[in-house]
C-alpha cells in the first residue's frame, strides 16, 4: 500500500521536479549569457552568426505578426467601442481608452505570444534535435562552448528582434485601432490623434519597449534551457517543444502582470 | 515582397490542408463507430494535465486587465464601470483569446508532438498495417476530446478569471468587491455569456484540428517533429487570431438580430 503511494506520488513528483530543474537550468543560462554577452562585447566573435539570426527571426515573423496584430486591433476597437456605447451613451473615449490599450498591452502581449509559438518553439526543436543526435557534444568536444555558439547568437538576436516587433506590431494595432474609429465611429484622423496625445505619452512607449526587450530575454533562455535538456529521440524533442512553449507563455503572462503592475506604480 | 507573397501562397496551402483534413475527419467521425472509452479517456486526461496551467493564466490574464482599464478610467473618474467593462471584455474578448494561446501550447504542441511521433516512428503506418483506420482509431477520439476539453478549460478560466480579477481590483486598485459585482449586470447578460461560449467552441476546434494535422502529416525524424509542434502552435495561434475576428463579427450580428426581434415583439 505505501510503496505504491510513494510510487504514485512519484509518477505526480518527477514531471514537476523535471519541470522545476529545467527553470534552475534556465536561471543558469541566463547568467552564463550575461557573461558571454560582456565577453563578446569586449572581444566579438560572432557579429555575423548574431545578424542572420536577426534577420531569419525578425523578417521571419514579420508577417504573421502584422495580419494577427492588426486583426487584434479591429476586433478590440470594435469591442471597446461598444462597450463605451453601452456605458455612456458616447463615443468620445475611444481614442483614449483604444490608444493607451494599445500601446500598453495589445501591442505587446500579442507579438510577444506568437514569438513564442514561432520563435521559441523552433529554437527548441532546433537545439533539441541537436542535442538527441548528439551534435552538441560533438560540439564540447571540438572544445567550443555551446552556450556561446549556439544559445548567444539567438538571445540576442531575439531580443532585438522583440523590440523591433513590439514597435511594428504596435504600430500596426494602432492603424487598425484609427481605421475602425474613423471608418465606424465618425473621427477624423486629426480629431483622433488630438485626443490620443492627451492619454499616451512617452511613459507608453518606454512601457511598450521594456515589456517587448523582457519578453524577448525570456522566449531564447526558457527555449535553449528546455532545448539543451530535451532527452531520447524524436519523442523527447516533441515533449520538450510542448514544455518550453507552455513554460514560456505562462512565464510571459506573469511577468505581464508583473511589469504592468511595476508600471501603473513607477510611471 | 516577395517574401510575403509566399508567405501568403503557402498560407493559402495550409488552409486548404487543414479544411481537407477537417472534412476527413467529420466523414470518418459520421461513418464509423465511434470509440466513446477512448474520447473519454482523452478528455479526463487533456482536462487534468492542463487544468493548474488554464487556472494560474486566467488569474492573471484578469490581473492584468483590472491594471490597464484602471489605469484609463481613473482619469475619467468612472472606476465604477471597472467591474462591468472587465468582466464583460474578459468574456467577450481577451480572455477567450490568451487562455486559447496557452492550449495552444499546452493540448495542441502535446497532442502534434505525440501523434508526430507516432508518424516518425512508423506506429501510424503499423495501424494502417494492421487493417485499422487510424483517423477512427487515433484522430477522431483526440479531434472530440481537445475540443470538449477546451470548451470546459476555457469556461474554468473564465470564471477564474472574474473572480480573480474581483480579488485583484480590492487589492491593487482599492475598488470595493461589492461595488466592482455589482457593476457587472450593466454590462454583461445573456449574450455575452453565449458568445464567450461561441468563442470558446470554436478556438477549441482549432487547437484540436490544426494539432492532429501538423502531427499526422509530420516527416522526417525528431527535426521533423520538431518542426511539425512548431508550425501547430504557430498556427493555431494565427487561425485563433483570424477566427476572433471573424466570430466577433458573427456574434455582433446575432446580437443585433436578436435586439431587433425582441422589439419587433414587444
Amino acid at each position: 500500500m505505501t510503496t505504491q503511494l510513494v510510487a504514485a506520488l512519484e509518477a505526480l513528483g518527477s514531471p514537476i521536479s523535471e519541470q522545476l530543474a529545467t527553470l534552475r537550468y534556465s536561471f543558469v543560462l541566463f547568467f552564463e549569457l550575461i557573461a558571454e554577452s560582456f565577453r563578446q562585447l569586449l572581444r566579438p566573435s560572432r557579429a555575423p552568426e548574431v545578424i542572420q539570426q536577426i534577420v531569419s527571426i525578425g523578417i521571419g515573423s514579420l508577417p504573421i505578426i502584422t495580419v494577427s496584430t492588426a486583426f487584434a486591433g479591429f476586433v478590440v476597437t470594435n469591442e471597446i467601442a461598444w462597450h463605451m456605447d453601452r456605458a455612456l451613451h458616447s463615443v468620445t473615449m475611444i481614442p483614449g481608452l483604444t490608444g493607451q490599450f494599445v500601446l500598453r498591452e495589445l501591442g505587446i502581449a500579442v507579438p510577444a505570444l506568437l514569438l513564442v509559438a514561432k520563435v521559441g518553439a523552433s529554437i527548441t526543436a532546433e537545439v533539441g534535435s541537436m542535442k538527441v543526435t548528439e551534435q552538441i557534444d560533438a560540439l564540447k568536444l571540438l572544445g567550443i562552448e555551446p552556450v556561446g555558439y549556439l544559445v548567444y547568437p539567438r538571445f540576442v538576436a531575439t531580443v532585438v528582434a522583440s523590440a523591433c516587433l513590439t514597435l511594428i506590431a504596435s504600430a500596426m494595432t494602432l492603424a487598425a485601432a484609427i481605421s475602425v474609429a474613423c471608418t465606424r465611429f465618425g473621427f477624423s484622423l486629426l480629431e483622433y490623434l488630438n485626443a490620443l496625445r492627451h492619454f499616451v505619452t512617452y511613459r507608453d512607449l518606454v512601457c511598450a519597449l521594456t515589456k517587448g526587450i523582457v519578453f524577448g530575454a525570456v522566449i531564447p533562455i526558457i527555449s535553449c534551457a528546455y532545448g539543451f535538456r530535451c532527452k531520447g529521440g524524436a519523442e523527447g524533442v516533441g515533449t520538450a517543444t510542448t514544455n518550453s512553449v507552455v513554460t514560456s507563455t505562462v512565464a510571459i503572462i506573469l511577468l505581464d502582470f508583473i511589469l504592468t503592475f511595476l508600471f501603473t506604480r513607477v510611471l | 515582397m516577395t517574401a510575403l507573397g509566399s508567405w501568403f501562397i503557402s498560407a493559402l496551402e495550409e488552409l486548404g490542408g487543414v479544411t481537407r483534413f477537417f472534412i476527413l475527419i467529420l466523414r470518418t467521425a459520421f461513418r464509423t463507430r465511434g470509440n466513446l472509452s477512448r474520447t473519454c479517456e482523452q478528455i479526463v486526461s487533456v482536462t487534468l494535465r492542463s487544468l493548474p496551467t488554464v487556472m494560474f493564466a486566467g488569474l492573471f490574464v484578469g490581473a492584468i486587465l483590472v491594471l490597464q482599464y484602471n489605469l484609463v478610467l481613473e482619469r475619467y473618474d468612472a472606476q465604477s464601470l471597472l467591474g462591468g467593462l472587465n468582466t464583460s471584455s474578459v468574456l467577450r474578448e481577451i480572455g477567450p483569446l490568451i487562455i486559447s494561446f496557452l492550449l495552444a501550447g499546452k493540448i495542441g504542441a502535446y497532442t502534434a508532438a505525440e501523434l508526430g511521433t507516432m508518424r516518425v516512428t512508423e506506429q501510424i503506418d503499423a495501424i494502417e498495417c494492421l487493417g485499422t483506420n487510424p483517423i477512427q482509431y487515433l484522430i477522431v477520439p483526440r479531434f472530440v476530446g481537445i475540443v470538449i476539453s477546451s470548451v470546459l478549460l476555457l469556461i474554468l478560466g473564465l470564471m477564474v478569471s472574474i473572480g480573480g480579477s474581483m480579488w485583484v481590483a480590492q487589492t491593487l486598485c482599492g475598488i470595493n468587491m461589492l461595488q466592482y459585482a455589482t457593476s457587472i449586470p450593466q454590462f454583461t447578460d445573456g449574450t455575452t455569456i453565449a458568445g464567450g461560449m461561441f468563442k470558446s467552441l470554436c478556438y477549441g476546434t482549432i487547437v484540436g484540428l490544426v494539432s492532429c494535422y501538423k502531427g499526422y502529416t509530420a516527416t522526417g525524424g525528431a527535426r521533423g517533429v520538431g518542426r511539425a509542434v512548431t508550425m501547430a502552435a504557430v498556427l493555431t495561434n494565427f487561425y485563433i487570431i483570424i477566427a476572433n475576428f471573424f466570430s466577433s463579427m458573427a456574434i455582433d450580428i446575432a446580437t443585433e438580430t436578436i435586439r431587433l426581434i425582441g422589439e419587433k415583439f414587444r
